[in-house]
Parts: C-alpha cells; sequence; structure tokens
C-alpha cells in the first residue's frame, strides 16, 4: 500500500520530538494520554468508533478531565468490528459523527506539550487520514509511544539481563507491572491504563 | 490503541471483574456514603500518581499533606523515628488526620515498592467532611484499619500493628451444604433459616447461590421456586486462601465486584466470607476485643494489659485522636468490670438488693489510659450484716480481678473495697463535702463529684442533684475555684517550663489536672451532670463562664497532653519499662517542645482568669 511521505514524516517527527522531551529530567508539564477504538488495525480504512483522552499534568493524571465518547461511523462500516469492542451497534447509532468529534479532539491535542499513545502509528494515521478527509489540520504534536518506551525497558534489560521480557500488549504490560486490570476496549479505561502504564515506564526507565 | 501488536497469553480481564479509579474510589468507605453529585465533584479533582520504590512521600513534623493518598497498587510504610507502626496497601489510604486538620504529618511515609496512588487534595477531602456522616465514617474507616491488626514481634520482640489479620478470622461458621439437586425454594427457606446470605451446593466443584442469585436470576428473570439451584449459582466459587489478609480479601472482592468470597484450607472450601462479614471487621477493631473481653475466663484477665495495649498501639498509628483512643479505653474498661462483675456472682451468687456500680475520676469522664487507677464505688439500697459483707466480698473479688487486668489499685483506696454504703449515707457524705472548710479536702473528694453509672439498677441521680443544688452558692463556688488551683502548670519565671532534676515533666499533675478541675469547676457554675472534659468546657461556653477561644486553647491543650501521654505509656509497653506520665522534655522534638509549653501557658493564663472570676483567689489567702 502507497502512503504518502507526509504522513511518514509527520509520524517520526513527531516521536522524535517526543523522545527529546523525555530526555529531560523532569516530565513534560502537560501530556494528553489517547486511544482510539476502531474498525480494524488498516490504518487505511479503519474508521474511528471512540475516543478517549486523559492530560497527564506534571506527572498525575486527571482523572477528573478525562474524556472519552463513542463515535459513529459511516454507514456501511463493518459490524463485526464494532462487535469485537463489545458495543451494539445501537449504541454507536446514537454516538456523534467524527466531524463534530475532531475538532474537540484537536483542540486539546495541541494544548498539550506531547501526544502520549499506546501504539502510536496507528492512532495517529487514521486521525491524519480524518483530518485529511475533513479539512482540518493536524497539530504536529510531539509523540510519546509507551510501546516504543517498552523496547527501552526490553533493550536495557536484555542488556542487562536482568527479569523478564516486558510484554508489549497493554494489558500484558500493565500485568507485568503490578498494575491493576483495566476494562479494555473502553476508549476512556483505556487511555488512563496508557497514561499509569507510562507513568510506571517512566520509573523504571529512570533507574 | 490495544493489542494490535506482539498479543501475549495475558489473558484480558472480563468487563465485570475490573474496576476504574473512579469505581474504586467509590467501592470505597466512607466514599461509597457519599451522595452522587458530591461523590463526581470530587472525582472532579481525583488524580493517578505513580511514586517510585524508596520516595519518601509524606515527612514527619514536615509540611501538611496537600493530598489523601488512596493506595491501588503497592505498599507504604508508615513509621516514626525508623519503627515501622504500619503498612497501608491496596485499598487503605495515609495522611489523613494531617489533611484534615492542617497538621504535620504524624508519620513518615515511604513507598516499599512502586505504588499506583490515587489522590484527592487536601481542600476536597474538608470539603467532603461537611456531607452528612463523611466525618464520622471517616474516623470509623481509620479505626476499622486498624481493626484487622494483629500483633506481631520484630526482631526486638516489640509488637508492631501490621494489618495483616488473616480473612480466616472472619469465618464464624461452618459452610452451609444443600443437595446438588435442591430447588431455590428450598435454598431460600435455608437462608432464612440459618440467616445466611448465601448457600453452596454439593456439585463438583461446589457452587455457589446468593441472595443477589435469588434476586437476579430467579425473581427478576420471572422464574419461581420450583427452577433447580443448580441453574442459577456459580461455579466455581471464586476462593482465597485462609491465610490471606483481610485488606487482600477486600480489594480482590471488590476487584471483581464480587459479594461472596470462599475462604480455603489446603485446597479445601472452609467457609464463605460476605462483603458484611468484611465490614463488621471493618468496624470492628476495638469490638474485637470488646468481645474478647465481654467473655474472658479468671484466667484469660492477666493477658488484657497487652491486648488493650495493642488495641490502643492500633489506633494511636491509625492516627486516631486521643480522645478518641482515651474514649475507647474507657468504654473496653467498662466491659472489662462488668465481666468481671459476673465472674465475681458466679461465685458469691446473686446481689441481697439492688445496687449501682459507680467508676469515679478518668474513666467517669471518658478519659481513661492504660495507667490510671481503679477508682469505684458501690452504693447499695439498705440491707443487713449478711448483705454488706456480700458486697464487700463481691468488692473485693473485682478489685482483684482488675488488678490482675492491669489497672492498679487506687493508692488513696477510692475503691469499693472501703467506699460503699445507701444512697442516704453517700448523699451526707457528699454534703459533708460541698460544706467542708478545707480547700484541700474539696478537691481530693471532687473525684466523687465525677462519678458515671456502669452496672447495677440502683438509681443515684439525686447525688448529682445535691451538687446542683448548691451552684448558685458563690462561696462553695469561690472554694472549688480555689481548689482548681491546687494544681497548676510547671512554669517558671519567663514562661520556661519547669523540669525536675532529671529533666521530666509530669503531664497529669501539670497538664491534666489543672484542666479537669477547670472543666468541672465550670461545669457545676453551668448547672450541667456532664462529664467529659471537652463538653463541659464546651457547656462552659454556652453558659457564658467561658470565652470560645480560651475553651478551644484548653481542649487542644487537653488533647495534646493526652497524646503525649498516651505515647509515653505506649513506648513504656514496648520496652517493657514502667509506665510513667512524666517526661523527658529533651527527648521531645523542637516543635513539641514548643507545643508544650505554650500549651502550659495558655493552661496557666486560663487558670488564673477563671479563679480570679470566681474569687479564688480570696478564699486561698
Amino acid at each position: 500500500m502507497k502512503r504518502s511521505f507526509g504522513h511518514l514524516s509527520g509520524l517520526s517527527l513527531g516521536l522524535a520530538r517526543g523522545r527529546r522531551l523525555l530526555r529531560r529530567r523532569d516530565h513534560p508539564h502537560r501530556l494528553l494520554a489517547l486511544d482510539l477504538e476502531t474498525t480494524g488495525f488498516d490504518a487505511s480504512t479503519a474508521e474511528v468508533i471512540a475516543v478517549g483522552t486523559v492530560p497527564i499534568v506534571d506527572g498525575a493524571v486527571r482523572i477528573g478531565e478525562l474524556s472519552s465518547t463513542l463515535v459513529r461511523p459511516s454507514v456501511g462500516s463493518a459490524e463485526d468490528g464494532i462487535a469485537a469492542h463489545h458495543l451494539r451497534p445501537s449504541e454507536v447509532a446514537v454516538a456523534p459523527p467524527l466531524h463534530e468529534v475532531l475538532p474537540q479532539l484537536l483542540g486539546v491535542i495541541a494544548d498539550a506539550d506531547a501526544l502520549l499513545v499506546h501504539h502510536a502509528p496507528l492512532d495517529v494515521r487514521v486521525l491524519r487520514r480524518a483530518c485529511t478527509a475533513m479539512r482540518c489540520s493536524w497539530p504536529n504534536p510531539a509523540i510519546i509511544d509507551t510501546v516504543e518506551l517498552i523496547g527501552r525497558c526490553r533493550t536495557r534489560e536484555r542488556a542487562t539481563g536482568t527479569g523478564r521480557r516486558l510484554p508489549r500488549d497493554l494489558a500484558g504490560a500493565r500485568a507485568a507491572f503490578g498494575l491493576p486490570p483495566h476494562h479494555a476496549h473502553d476508549a476512556g479505561a483505556d487511555a488512563v491504563a496508557t497514561a499509569e502504564l507510562y507513568l510506571a515506564l517512566r520509573a523504571r526507565l529512570a533507574r | 490503541m490495544t493489542g494490535c501488536d506482539e498479543r501475549t497469553t495475558v489473558a484480558s480481564p472480563r468487563a465485570h471483574e475490573v474496576l476504574g479509579p473512579e469505581d474504586f474510589l467509590r467501592a470505597l468507605a466512607p466514599f461509597d456514603q457519599l451522595d452522587d453529585e458530591v461523590f463526581a465533584d470530587a472525582v472532579a479533582s481525583l488524580e493517578v500518581i505513580y511514586i517510585p520504590a524508596g520516595t519518601r512521600i509524606l515527612q514527619r513534623d514536615g509540611e501538611p499533606s496537600a493530598y489523601l493518598h488512596v493506595i491501588r497498587k503497592g505498599t507504604a510504610l508508615l513509621s516514626r523515628d525508623g519503627i515501622p507502626a504500619l503498612n497501608a496497601e491496596a485499598g487503605e489510604w495515609f495522611g489523613l488526620p494531617s489533611v484534615l486538620y492542617e497538621t504535620q504529618p504524624e508519620f513518615d511515609v515511604d513507598a516499599l515498592d512502586d505504588l499506583l496512588v490515587y489522590r484527592l487534595p487536601a481542600e476536597v477531602i474538608r470539603r467532603l467532611t461537611g456531607s452528612p456522616d463523611f466525618a464520622a465514617v471517616v474516623s470509623r474507616g481509620l479505626a476499622s484499619r486498624l481493626r484487622a491488626t494483629s500483633r506481631v514481634s520484630d526482631s526486638d520482640g516489640a509488637p508492631v500493628a501490621v494489618a495483616m489479620a488473616a480473612v480466616s478470622t472472619l469465618v464464624r461458621r461452618p459452610l452451609v451444604i444443600l443437595p446438588a439437586e435442591v430447588d431455590v425454594g428450598e435454598i431460600a427457606r435455608t437462608m432464612r433459616a440459618e440467616r445466611v446470605s448465601s448457600v453452596v451446593l454439593s456439585t463438583d466443584p461446589p457452587a455457589i447461590v446468593t441472595t443477589l442469585d435469588l434476586r437476579d436470576r430467579v425473581l427478576a428473570a420471572g422464574h419461581g421456586p420450583q427452577i433447580p439451584g443448580s441453574s442459577v449459582a456459580s461455579s466455581p466459587i471464586l476462593s482465597v486462601d485462609e491465610g490471606t489478609s483481610i485488606t487482600e480479601a477486600r480489594v480482590t472482592m471488590l476487584e471483581r465486584s464480587m459479594h461472596h468470597l470462599g475462604v480455603e484450607r489446603d485446597g479445601q472450601l472452609i467457609g464463605i466470607v460476605s462483603t458484611g462479614d468484611l465490614l463488621r471487621a471493618d468496624a470492628s477493631s476495638p469490638f474485637h476485643v470488646q468481645r474478647d473481653l465481654a467473655t474472658a475466663s479468671r484466667e484469660a484477665f492477666a493477658s488484657v494489659p497487652d491486648q488493650l495495649h495493642a488495641t490502643i498501639a492500633g489506633l494511636l498509628s491509625g492516627g486516631l485522636s486521643p480522645l478518641e483512643v482515651t474514649r475507647t479505653v474507657s468504654m473496653l474498661t467498662d466491659v472489662l468490670v462488668r465481666r468481671a462483675m459476673s465472674l465475681a456472682m458466679e461465685e458469691l451468687g446473686p446481689a441481697p438488693c439492688a445496687y449501682a456500680w459507680l467508676t469515679l475520676g478518668s474513666d467517669a469522664r471518658r478519659e481513661q489510659t492504660l495507667l490510671s487507677d481503679q477508682d469505684h464505688a458501690l452504693v447499695h439500697e439498705a440491707t443487713d450484716d449478711a448483705g454488706a459483707a456480700w458486697f464487700h466480698a463481691f468488692a473485693t473479688d473485682i478489685t482483684d480481678l482488675l488488678a490482675v487486668a492491669g489497672l492498679p489499685r487506687c493508692p488513696g483506696g477510692v475503691m469499693a473495697t472501703n467506699w460503699s454504703g445507701t444512697l442516704e449515707t453517700w448523699r451526707h457524705r457528699y454534703l459533708r463535702w460541698i460544706t467542708a472548710p478545707d480547700v484541700q479536702a474539696l478537691y481530693e473528694t471532687s473525684i466523687f463529684f465525677d462519678h458515671r453509672v456502669i452496672a447495677g439498677d440502683l438509681e443515684v441521680g439525686e447525688l448529682d442533684e445535691v451538687v446542683r443544688h448548691h451552684r448558685s452558692d458563690g462561696v462553695l463556688l469561690a472554694r472549688l475555684a480555689a481548689a482548681a488551683g491546687t494544681s497548676r502548670p510547671p512554669l517558671g519565671l519567663f514562661h520556661r517550663v519547669r523540669s525536675t532534676a532529671d529533666g521530666t515533666v509530669d503531664l497529669k499533675a501539670g497538664g491534666i489536672n489543672p484542666i479537669v478541675a477547670l472543666g468541672r469547676l465550670l461545669a457545676f457554675e453551668a448547672g450541667s451532670s456532664l462529664r467529659p472534659t471537652t463538653d463541659r468546657l464546651e457547656v462552659a461556653v454556652e453558659h457564658g463562664g467561658l470565652a470560645r477561644d480560651a475553651a478551644e486553647e484548653l481542649t487542644e491543650a487537653f488533647r495534646f497532653f493526652q497524646q503525649l501521654r498516651l505515647e509515653a505509656h505506649q513506648r513504656a509497653w514496648r520496652q517493657r519499662t514502667e509506665p510513667t506520665n512524666r517526661i523527658v522534655l529533651e527527648e521531645l522534638t523542637p516543635t513539641r517542645r514548643r507545643h508544650l509549653k505554650e500549651a502550659f501557658v495558655a493552661v496557666g493564663r486560663i487558670q488564673q482568669s477563671t479563679i480570679q472570676r470566681l474569687g479564688g483567689e480570696e478564699v486561698s489567702r
């Protein structure tokens, strides 16, 4: 599949800026943890059916500012994609469409010093594709990917020969840190879960 | 996005088994008591933080805690002077007293391992305490944490309170087991007869049916009593090993939203614990001890001191106010005395006539510490020599038993063995005392004015009436005021705290006694028969005898002195030395030394002005 150069460079530039942020001693002031639920794993076709965000301000996850919404996909989207998220088509049918949700979402992304996502490439590409389709401009945030941080932990722990390999999936990595189980496939809960995992990863990488 | 690469074998949890931050907090007492609106307001400020192992979170005598910390994962250690006091684990919090009263933390708090913590800003918690019952539930929640404390010994043999009582202690009865094929009607009747909220079906593996199942899976599903129990039962039964701590069990149930939890010994189900049992365990800290005391044998009285000290250690380390602690000690002392009485009656037979057992002094005021002497008296109906002999034997046996239980005999002999008589005898004694010209004698007999009936049917209210009758007697008031000046704070020139040659200060003689005497005096003036000192000060404010800020100063000073005393007694108990009311000034932190001085100064000032106002100075001269 052909992808535009712009999409790729936007993502990798964002990730590079996220890495630079993390090299600083203190936490970035304001991060936005984001989770999308989509109808599939192919960024060129997947549709957003739920969005969850929660800010992390100075290392504290602001549960009071947690926000999540279901999103109505365009007609004809695969019903099994919805079913995989334990959603009923009727629930999604009354949700706002993406073009209503997107401008506000881009606003909170722009307010943050960096966007925090578990496995950023998929979510970021899906959002950028939506921006293009809806003629919104992507705010080009710095991006921090918890999967990448897990990779750094694994590299380091392989080098020192310590511990068991940290799983890369959200639930598995959380369990490895002893973090409590969470409601997977609930965008808001996944965003909080990602935020908590990030704090645990930061603490481990700082050792 | 979850699970888009390298799915591992870790099963993703089922939705009903997990709790997000908001749900977790909601399920915790006392947050479960809040109205939805109030709770939502609190959640708006809820934050999650991650604290790496080894971090010092709160510093004793440092800044007041800006947050209430609720632990979601990991263990925090509360300690003092490097001595571990309590572990706080998932579902528990720390820093509450500091948050509520904006005071310096009483403990150092360290992360033993990495902590996932939910925190709420201090001002939000303080706002919540304005909501009905929250404050009361908060203190019960604290005490409850300590209820699950058991005594373990660290290396030097000093018992420390750790929240680790096993869940098996909550298993109170054998399993209620029914054959696999019974119908739900039979199950419901068994539940009613046995007064249980769940039964176990002898399927393989065993299955459980709860009252909730009867509601949700039978009635709400439109079924009648004839359907088989097995069709609504759950299997396997979620269980933990009997050695699991109550804290862990609570978290397991919370996380899975389960109301019943199986308890296993060597893999065999031995009992079911319900959320109700956990709540009772929560609400029980001193109640455990209370139950033990209420059924104690004569032989068991010897182990009472250790038991009481352990309870107090738990209450104190949980941050309970010293006045709550002394109230609890008084309550437990009542239970102990009543138990001693029934043991005595087993030997002596029933009382020959109606009587009232009075407890006197600090216990009557519910300000008992474990160092307080036995002070008590008997009032009985007119009786013959044999009856008088019975009461003497009764009092002797009780006094002996209480001495075994660690309550020292009153050196002044103010005990029912010496002080017994009919109501008429007592009325004359009271009259003699309050008209006696000698101020020192008045002070010494004032212990009888603080009495409280803890057993017996005889009505003794008229003793209070004797005193109340004289409340407008200015001469008596002046003499009582002079008596209140008998004991004064140990202050020297320039408000220096005067210590003895060995550098000690007597907290009881110099701090507690002056405040107690002031409270008694002011309650007398107000015509109140309330006993607790802080209540008396409150009444005096209402009545106009004491300024509001003076009452608050005295109350705070009283609380502070009691705190120092209780801590000193605890230390002595841990080190197996003789407990005392004297503290070594040099051993106090600079902050506390300053507080002590300020408290003494305030007490001295208010004592002086009150005595002057009531003419006590004239009498003394």
